[in-house]
This record gives C-alpha cells, structure tokens and sequence, in this order.
C-alpha cells in the first residue's frame, strides 16, 4: 500500500500527494521548477540550494521539485535528471560521480550502465576522475544533467575544500550540468573563501504561517481518510486548538505533521494529551541527538535543556562547571548545526535550544504540572494570536477573525446557557471559541471572562476558573485580567442586566477590592515566576492598571504584589508612571524603593520638570545639577514620554531620534527580558501591544531581531 | 568571433554556468585582451563574481583565428609537482593529438629512465622540473610556429596557486615557479598566458617579498583589473535578462538596476531573479531587493569578507592604521593622500603603502580626475559604514 504521508521521508510519497500537501510553499516551489527548466532548456548550468533546519521541509520541496521537473521533462526530454538518495557519503568526487552514473537510466543505443561502472572501477584510478565525467557526458548526449542532492552541506564536508574545487571546476567546464540540493546550512561552504561561494542560488524555507500550520493539517486528515477530524480542524474550536499548538511549537512542519499523528481523534481538543504523546515519540530521538554530540558538548545542552531560560556564557560555565573558553567553543559548535542559537543584545550574547521542543519534551517527561501549563499557555496565546502570533508588528486586536455578530451572540448565550446548566466542559470549550473571536466583539469576551471571574459566589463561574487550572499556573486567569483591564470603559454600559454582582462594580477600581482575586492574582504569578515564567508580569499588569484605571486601582494592586517585586520592576514601574504621568502613584509608592538610585533621581526630575510651567523653575539645585549632567538620556526619555509637549527645555535635546529608546533598551528590563525563554518573550510582546506601550515594545526586540544568524 | 547579440532571451541564472553565448556585454572588453595578447601574456584579475571565469570562456569559445587556447583551473593544485604534471598532461594531449611525433618533454622523462608521468618526482631545488617545463614550452611553440599560430594557455585562479603556495610556507616553490615561466615567456615566443585570480598580482609579490623574494618575476605580465559593466554594456546585459524573465521593458526599472549594481554582473542577476518575484516590480522593489541582498549574514556577495580577511591580510601592527585609511575613506570619497595625512596619524609613507595594498587587495580604487581615493563598490562602502558604525 502505498504511503499516504510521511514526516521524515516525503520523496516517498506521490507527486499527487505531495502537492496536496504542498501548504505554504507553492511560490518557492513554482519558482524554483521554472528558474531550473529556463536554464536546463536553455543550456544553462544552474545551481540551487533550499536551506533551513530540520523538519522545515526541504525533503518535501524537494521530492516536489523533482516530481515536477520529471513531469516537465517527460515531453522535451531535455534533461537526465538523477537524485542521489538521500543517505550518501562520498568518499571522493570520483565516487560522488560514480553514483550518479549507477543512476542514470539504461537507454537503447547506450551502453550498459552496469558494465560501464564495471570499467569505471576496473580502471587506472588517476584517470577515474576523468573516465567518469566522460562516461556520464556520453550516455546524457545533448542533454543536460541535473543532479538532485539532499544534505548536501554533508557531502561537501565529506568532499573537503579540494573535492569543492574539483566539482566547482566540473560543473563549470560541463556547463550544463545543473544542481539542485537541500542543505541544513550555506555555513563552510558560500564563503568568498570556499571553492563555492556565489555559485549556488540559497533559498531559505522559512516556518508555515498559523494559517498554513492548520491547513497542513486539515489536509493531513483528509488524506487519512479522517473525515471527521477534518470537520472538526475546519472548526473554530479545531482551529484554536492548532493555533495554540502553533503558537507554542512554531511553524515547522514536520512538528505539525508529528501533531497531527498524535492528536486523539476521540478528543482531538486534548492539547496536552498531543503535548505528552509528542513528547514521548521525540525521547529517544532527543536521547539518540545527546549520544551523537561531543563529551564536552552534552552538559551545555542538558543545562540549556533543563533550564527555562537563555544563558550567558558565563551561567553556562557556572552551571556545567567547565571552563568558558571550552563553553565557547562547545556553543559555536552547537550554533554551527542549529542545535543551539545565539540571542544579541548590544555585544552579549545569550543562548537557549533552537529546537523548543527539546526542552518541552523534557519537560513534559519529568513534570506533569509543568505540561498542563505549557498547554494552558498555549491554549492562551493560541487566542491572543490567532492570525498573527509572534509577529513584529503583532497586533491582536486588529488581527483576529471576524466571524459575523450573530454568531458571537448566540455562542454568548450558548455560554452562560451550558454555564447555568453546569455544563462545564461545554462552557470551557465554547469560551475558547469566544476568546478566539473575541477580538470582533470583545464586550461579549469581557462579559463571560469579568462574569466568570468576579461573581464569586456563582459556582459554576468559580468552577470554570478552577478547571482552568488557576492554581497550578494561572496564565489564563492572568491572560483574562488584561483582557478585562485592557478593555475599554464600554464594558461596564455593556454588562447583562441579569449579572448584578457584576453591575453593581460600577467603579472598575472595586475589582481589585476583592480580596480573593487579589489573592488570586499574586498566586497566579508567583506561580508563574516559579515555573520559569516572566518576572516583571507583575509589573506588567501594574502598569496596565494604572494607564487604564487610574492610580487607585494600581495602588491596591501593587500594595498587594509589592513583595513580589524586584528592584528592576521597581525602576520599570517608576519610569511607566512617569510615562503615564502618575506622579502620585509614583511618590506614594515607587519613589520610596527607588531612593538613591540614577532612575529614581531622573524620574523625580522629570516629574519636577512636568510640573513647571518654563521646564526649569521648580527644579531643585540637585536635580538641575542631575539634569544637567544627565541631558542626553534625560531628553530622550523626555521625547519618548512627551512628544506632543514642546521642546523648549533646559536641558539639551540634541539626541537623535534613533537614539530615543535609548534608556530602555540599554538598561536592565531588557536584560532581564533577555532571561525569559523565547515562549516568555512572546508573551511580553503580546501584552505589551495590549498595553499600547508601543514604546516599551520598541525596546524588547522582536524575535528575528534577537537572532544572531 | 561571435557577434553581440542585442535581442537574445537569456534566463536568470546567478552564480550558474552560462553558455559562452550567454556572455553579454563584454565584447569590447574581450578584444582589448586578444591585442593584448598580441604582443604579450596578460593577467586578468577581480574579486571574485565579477565575471572573470566567464569572460575567459567567451574568450576561448569564440577565440580569433590564429590561436590555439587551452585552459586548466588551477585552484585544486597545491605544488610545484602538480602543476609541472598538470602542465605536462595538457600540453601533451594537445601536441600528440597534432603531431605523432614524440614530444620534447617525453624524449626528457624518457632520458630520465621515467616511463608514467606518476614516477616523476623532484625536489624543488632540483633541475629536472625546470628542464621538463622547459620542454612543454619548446613543444607548444614549435606546435605554434608549424600551424604558424600562437598558443595561449588560459590559467584560472593562478594567483590563488601561488598564494596557497606560499600560506604554506613554499614561497621558495612560488618563486622558482614564477621564474621559470618568466624565462618560458620570454624563450618561446609563440606562446601567452592568460593568468587570472582573485588575489591581485600585486599581493602575490608582496607575500613573496615578504619571504625575501624580491625577483619582479611578472613584469612582463600586462595586468588588466576586469571591471564591472559600464552602463552601456550593463542595459544590454539587462534587457536580454529581461526577456529571459518576462519583465516587461522599462527603463525606469533598468535605470534603478544599473544604479544600485553598480553594473556588477553577479548583482544584475540576483536583482532580476528577485525581481520576477516580485509581485509589482518597480524601482523601489529594487532598492528594496538590493538593501536585503546585501545585508549580511547570506548575503551572496559575502560582504563580511572584506572585513574578516583584513588580519589575514595585514600585519597585526598595521591593522588599527588599515581601519582607519578605510573608515575616513568611506566617510570622506576621493580625498587625496595629502588631505587625508591632516587626519590620520601616519607618515606619508606609510599611508601610501597602505593606500597600495588596499587597492591591489580590491578595497579601494584611485580615481585618476580627482587623485583621491575611493571605495571600489559603492555599496562595499555603504556596507562600511553600517558595519564599522560610522
């Protein structure tokens, strides 16, 4: 029978199959099919190599370039088109070529292959090199070869520098002798130093958009004669669940395929469950990975693996107790096969697994409560993102579906309906299509989350809240605190008459008077900050409070987390309260941590600077002799914070704009952003464009920005 | 010789193999190297990608009458004895396939009791390798002078050979090497070399000056910088790549291509490919394009390069002075070695021997109107500036 899909081995499959599952990839594949047939036909030599990591899908491209080209070329017979399997080390250019003549097909008229090869190896070896070249140039005639090569990074390593030379200089003097290749790297080989530098055309394959992600799989399904599953992927519920997935695994496609094989077709919506079954099909993968490194490189990547943060060389070294120069080498070593990237922060550098299923697959195996977490999250920011996650310019709000208003009323009533009934399964699943479309009508998303959250004394609410696993990681209940706190004021107007507990909290700033979600709050993050997660969500929400309900709410909410709160998030907090001119909030609270500290100086001297009228007179000798000596940084946090305010101040604003964020980038929140795991670092993106604080998103660089290639 | 064809379709194809009809917009240039060859053996150099290898493969497809051209990459050699065999293997197979006569360099390996070429070994200091390459030329000319022809012997990335030499520590080799060619040229007359790299001459006696060799071993070499396209030549080159892609003609599109290229060939392919990928092509998705072909890290011109060879290249006490002639370069274009001395620290000396080697080594170029000097790429420069934070 013949293979419907195949995550590790697509030439395998039908070229019908593979363009049906072809998702994502159709421009670079139409491209590449017609730059090679323009060359070959023309009498060209062409050279191509389709780069990424593994599982990125260069062996489906690849098995559907060929099955294309072949279909092409069955018309003009123009080109002998032979493909090395994908297993192959060479052991010289003369055995690299004498593959490709054992490849090539038996014709009437020629020669047999066989015998050929026979002579080939039977012959003066000075001289194979030649005699191969020649026997493969007669048996091909007029027409071109191209030769199709997977891992070819792997082949040129085992060719060496002169085994490079020698096939750059053949494919030359053929000239019509084309390549097509896959390859995990250019690294070693496009250097203006390697033999090949500027010969091949590097297409690199980037991840499946979500949207792709899930069409992926629907077609996986289809294929698999999974009828219903392919129903229930079409679905919204299907499709948060693949964007949840998404949105924590990325977008490489042999992951999704993996997904797909292991979703619970009973209970599809099962995310951990797919996590766990992942997880255990990846532990000897992940354990066979570990035997093939060095010695020396093992500790690095278990520390790495293990620990739910990028490291610094130096945390590194200090974790595996070895010398930082080896840590070094073992890095760079790592960074060269992908195993392990490099994130940039002005000249640091701080590294974490390429590959997050590495660590989650670890982390699924040792504790569980840490797995029901992670698909919690998922589950979150699988909403948080549908269309868009991850994204530089993410912007969630705008950038969810919109399904038409009906739909969201009656999927509102359907909630507080199964809610009443105490359908809690229902309400659970039913809420994830709301948030996932909360975005077209977030009052309706508000209403259920706010209800839920605060009528306490409805059970079944409290019970959806615990079912939501608040205390053993309370994302969602913090992910629906933004959602309430980042709302605008219509949500109050909004609320159903038949919720009174909730009408009656006509001052949003009660909210917070409730002990029990206070409570709730400091737990979920502690809880979270245990596990790893951010630790400036408390700052987060601190300052989304105050930029949207005022100093009062904020200041019961941070009376409560205050013990939470480094000195770090103190100087974050202090800064957005000047932001958001707050100066009570600050002076009350903030100022006191903040006493003798450069933050705490300059942001009392812009508040003084705030509060008078010429910028100057108010000052006092300290903080004018502050603001003097600190001018540059002091405008530029003057510009980023007030830009529609004159600029007619005492102090120098001859920085340049690109020079505006300066303060917050080269300062400690980054740093300390650059210690959360890049699921965290996500996160912080997303809330922050919840926040609006489009000038605190502007320090924390976006992921393709952080990656040092 | 095969005619500029002006309306000829050619597909996109960087970094590949073109067929020698492919080559466009290099004919004037090719004949200025044939009468070159005329009178003496030339030397084509360039950073690599600008065309060398394809200019050469025009030159012996369509090669003029009265020449028998033969051509041999070096790159894969590295020694002495390789390319005596090499040499020896080339020059053979040519003169047997004319002549059924035993060759000079044969009769010699016979004398020497050697029957397969593989036996032949020396030593360096020996002066049997001399003898024999002394007898491949003694063929190749009578060769010539009985078709009443000459011979040329097209050597890509000999400059390369001699520098790998001596990296290796054989500059001895090298020399010895350089010698016997020199005295090879100046004996048989009927026969040229066409010697081409991507290390500048200059460079390659310089390193073997270093090692104390100070012999001018390739004076008699005319030394020809392969330059990118001039804007005539380019439009050609650009308007059958059109064809070849579908582009519609516009010379609006074809004015942005030229600009941002510079006329660098292999920066005129890479922008159409993308280009035809483009969904609306127009002179801002070239300077797009451009902008994210150039930015490192893959990008294909490996930019980088210019500034990770520099501690290759200069000794280590020279190296905070080479950065500086380079940064007040890309920040002050063409200013002449006078006005530059007022702001750096050097003496006059020793900024001129900079200003040589960075411009043998393809950094920088002297513009002969204004006497100053001045990045050889623009965008080279630009990539400067942006990596050295200027």
């Amino acid at each position: 029978m013949k293979p419907v899909s195949s995550r590790f081995s697509p030439r395998l499959l039908d070229l019908e199959t593979l363009e049906a599952l072809t998702v994502g990839r159709e421009a670079v594949c139409a491209h590449l099919v017609d730059s090679i047939w323009d060359a070959v036909s023309s009498g060209q030599g062409r050279f191509d190599v389709v780069v990424g990591p593994r599982g990125i899908g260069k062996s489906h491209t690849f098995g559907l370039v060929e099955g294309r080209l072949r279909e092409r070329d069955k018309a003009q017979q123009q080109v002998v088109i032979v493909a090395l399997p994908e297993e192959f080390h060479p052991s010289s250019l003369v055995h690299l070529l004498a593959k490709v003549l054992e490849l090539m097909p038996d014709e009437d008229g020629l020669p047999r292959v066989a015998s050929q090869l026979a002579n080939l190896r039977m012959g003066p070896q000075g001289e194979a090199l030649k005699t191969a070249q020649r026997l493969i140039a007669g048996r091909l005639g007029a027409r071109g070869l191209l030769l199709m090569v997977e891992n070819f990074d792997a082949i040129l390593r085992d060719l060496g520098t002169k085994g490079q030379a020698s096939l750059r200089r053949l494919v030359q003097r053929m000239g019509c002798w084309s390549i097509f290749a896959t390859a995990r790297t250019t690294k070693g080989w496009t250097e203006q130093t390697a033999p090949l530098h500027g010969t091949f055309n590097v297409e690199q394959l980037a991840p499946l958009d979500a949207s792709s992600a899930t069409e992926l799989i629907r077609q996986l399904a289809r294929l698999h004669g999974q009828t219903d599953l392919h129903e229930w992927l079409g679905s919204d519920e299907g499709r948060l669940h693949v964007h949840s997935t998404y949105a924590l695994l990325g977008g490489n496609p042999r992951v999704m395929a993996m997904v797909f094989h292991h979703l619970d077709h009973d209970d599809p919506g099962d995310l951990y469950g797919n996590f766990f079954r992942l997880a255990e099909e990846l532990t000897p993968y992940y354990q066979e990975q570990m035997e093939r490194l060095s010695r020396g490189q093992r500790p690095v990547v278990e520390f790495l693996a293990e620990r739910w943060s990028p490291a610094s060389v130096t945390e590194i070294s200090n974790g595996t107790f070895c010398p930082q120069a080896s840590v070094s080498t073992h890095l760079r070593a790592l960074k060269r096969d992908h195993l392990v990237h490099a994130l940039k922060v002005g000249k640091n550098r701080y590294y974490e697994l390429s590959d997050p299923l590495h660590r989650i697959a670890r982390a699924m195996k040792r504790d569980q409560q840490l797995g029901n977490a992670l698909s919690n999250m998922a589950r979150v920011w699988g909403v948080m993102a549908r269309n868009d996650f991850g994204h530089a310019s993410l912007s969630p709000l705008q950038a969810f579906h919109a399904p038409p208003p009906e739909y969201i009323e009656n999927l509102t009533s359907e909630i507080l309906r199964h809610s009443i009934k105490g359908d809690d399964n229902k309400v659970d699943a039913l809420t994830d299509c709301l948030i996932a479309h909360g975005q077209s009508d977030s009052s309706s998303l508000h209403t259920i989350c706010g209800t839920l959250l605060l009528t306490k004394s409805d059970k079944k609410a409290h019970h959806f809240i615990d079912m939501q696993s608040r205390r053993d990681f309370g994302v969602y209940v913090i992910t629906s605190l933004y959602l309430i706190l980042t709302h605008n004021p219509a949500l109050r107007r909004e609320l159903p008459l038949s919720w009174p507990k909730l009408v009656q909290s006509t001052d949003i700033s009660l909210f917070y008077a409730t002990d029990e979600l206070l409570e709730i709050t400091r737990d979920c993050i502690r809880s979270i900050e245990q596990k790893g997660g951010p630790k400036s969500l408390a700052t987060l929400l601190i300052i989304s409070v105050l930029r949207d309900f005022g100093e009062n709410a904020a200041a019961q909410l941070y009376q409560s987390l205050e013990h939470d709160l480094t000195l770090q998030n103190q100087k974050l907090l202090g800064v957005a309260a000047w932001f958001h001119n707050s100066r009570l909030f600050y002076e009350d609270l903030v100022a006191q941590p903040l006493a003798g500290t450069d933050e705490g100086r300059s942001i009392s001297t812009l508040f003084a600077i705030d509060s008078s009228s010429d910028g100057h007179s108010t000052l006092s000798p300290e903080q004018e002799e502050w603001s003097l000596e600190n001018a540059d940084w002091l405008a530029t946090l003057w510009i980023a914070g007030r830009p529609t305010l004159p600029t007619s101040h005492t102090f120098s604003l001859s920085t340049g704009s690109e020079d505006r964020f300066e303060l917050l980038s080269g300062q400690s929140s980054v740093k300390a952003f650059m210690y959360l795991p890049r699921e965290m670092r996500r996160f912080i993106r997303v809330s922050l464009t919840f926040l609006h604080a489009s000038n605190l998103l502007e320090a924390f660089p976006a992921e393709d920005q952080l990656i040092e290639h | 010789m095969c005619s500029e064809v002006t309306k000829l379709e050619i597909p996109t194809n960087p970094g590949g193999s073109l067929r020698p009809e492919h080559v466009l917009g290099r004919n004037e240039l090719i004949q200025r190297y044939w009468a070159a060859l005329e009178t003496q053996s030339i030397a084509l150099l360039a950073p690599r990608r600008v065309g060398k290898t394809s200019i050469t493969k025009r030159m012996i497809a369509y090669h003029p009458d009265g020449w028998i051209v033969h051509s041999r990459d070096l790159e894969n050699l590295d020694s002495l004895e390789g390319f005596v065999r090499a040499l020896f293997e080339d020059v053979e197979e040519h003169v047997s396939r004319s002549t059924q006569v035993t060759t000079h360099a044969r009769k010699l390996l016979d004398s020497l009791g050697i029957t397969q070429l593989k036996d032949f070994h020396f030593k360096p200091q020996s002066l049997d390798w001399r003898r024999l390459l002394d007898h491949v030329f003694k063929d190749l000319d009578e060769l010539a002078l009985q078709r009443d022809e000459k011979f040329v012997l097209f050597w890509d990335e000999f400059t390369y050979f001699l520098s790998e030499l001596a990296n290796e520590g054989r500059e001895r080799e090298a020399m010895d090497l350089l010698d016997a060619l020199r005295a090879a040229r100046q004996r048989y007359l009927h026969v040229r070399m066409v010697l081409t790299g991507s290390i500048g001459l200059p460079e390659v006696e310089r390193r073997l000056r270093a090692a104390g060799h100070n012999n001018r071993a390739l004076n008699d070499v005319a030394a020809h910088i392969v330059p990118l396209f001039d804007e005539a030549n380019a439009r050609i080159v650009i308007g059958a790549l059109f064809r070849g892609a579908k582009l519609p003609a516009s010379a609006a599109l074809s004015d942005a291509i030229y600009r941002v290229s510079e006329g660098h060939p292999m920066l005129i392919q890479l922008l159409i490919e993308r280009l035809k990928r483009s969904e609306r092509p127009s002179p801002e998705a070239v300077d797009t394009i451009f902008t994210e072909l150039i930015e490192p890290p893959g990008d294909p011109l490996d930019l980088r390069h210019y500034i990770d060879r520099l501690p290759a290249n200069f000794p280590a006490e020279q190296l905070e002075p080479v950065y500086a002639v380079l940064d007040h370069v890309a920040l002050h274009p063409e200013q002449t070695p006078t006005a530059m001395l007022s702001a750096l620290d050097l003496d006059r000396t020793a900024l001129t021997n900079l200003l040589r080697h960075l411009t043998d080594d393809f950094y920088l170029v002297k513009v002969r109107e204004s006497r100053g000097y001045r990045f050889r790429f623009g965008f080279l420069r630009r990539f400067w500036i942006e990596e050295r934070g200027l």
